[in-house]
């Protein structure tokens, strides 16, 4: 698991803010999670229909303005929402399917193609560098 | 070093310190841990007040993520 560092501009505040990212190099797009998304003051700027097994899904879509090493991106990103009870560990007396851990998007974002897309060759290189 | 480097650097002993926990990192050592998750603004607004330049966050989650995205 890839964690890095990428601020994200605070529309509300006019300030760039910290988040940490998980890179996932399978998601075509960058993902935040609504109530942050919401904090930051990010609008929807179009629905992306999903089709999967079962049902299509519909997600908002959404500009991120991004900051990485000093250089600057903007990138679209999906908005999602997590239900309350995912946000937190699982309670011991919680009977329930969930995994134990709260979701990952509680907390941070992931960074997808759309961002990673974006970076130069050796940015790229440098961000599986261990 | 760059905070996110120094928890790289430090990642086992720092999860098993702060097993649960969210910490906040700046000049090479964990200035802040809370119990659980927290919000990202939250955090940010604790370490701007904290920390004199770059800080950055992590959870140590007791399970592996088991979330299919």
């Amino acid at each position: 698991m890839i964690l890095i560092d990428v601020n994200l501009w605070n529309e509300v505040k006019k300030e760039y803010e910290l988040f940490e990212a998980l890179v996932d190099t399978g998601s075509s797009y960058c993902v935040i999670e609504k109530s942050i998304a919401d904090a930051l003051g990010l609008d929807a700027n179009g629905i992306l229909h999903l089709w999967q097994m079962g049902e299509p899904l519909n997600v908002p879509l959404t500009g991120l303005r991004c900051r990485y090493r000093k250089k600057e991106y903007a990138v679209d990103g999906l908005i999602v929402e997590i239900r309350g009870s995912y946000k937190r560990p699982m309670l011991s007396e919680e009977e329930c399917t969930r995994p134990e851990s709260p979701h990952p998007l509680t907390n941070r974002v992931i960074i997808g193609k759309t961002f990673l897309d974006k970076l130069s060759k050796e940015e790229y290189t440098k961000l599986f560098e261990r | 070093m760059e905070p996110r480097n120094w928890i790289n650097k430090h990642i086992k002993e720092l999860r098993s310190k702060f097993i649960g926990k969210t910490i906040i990192v700046c000049d090479n050592k964990v200035i802040k841990a809370y119990g659980g998750p927290v919000d990202p603004l939250k955090i940010n607004e604790v370490a701007r007040e904290i920390c004199k330049e770059k800080w950055c966050y992590t959870y140590f989650p007791e399970s592996e993520e088991e979330y299919l995205l």
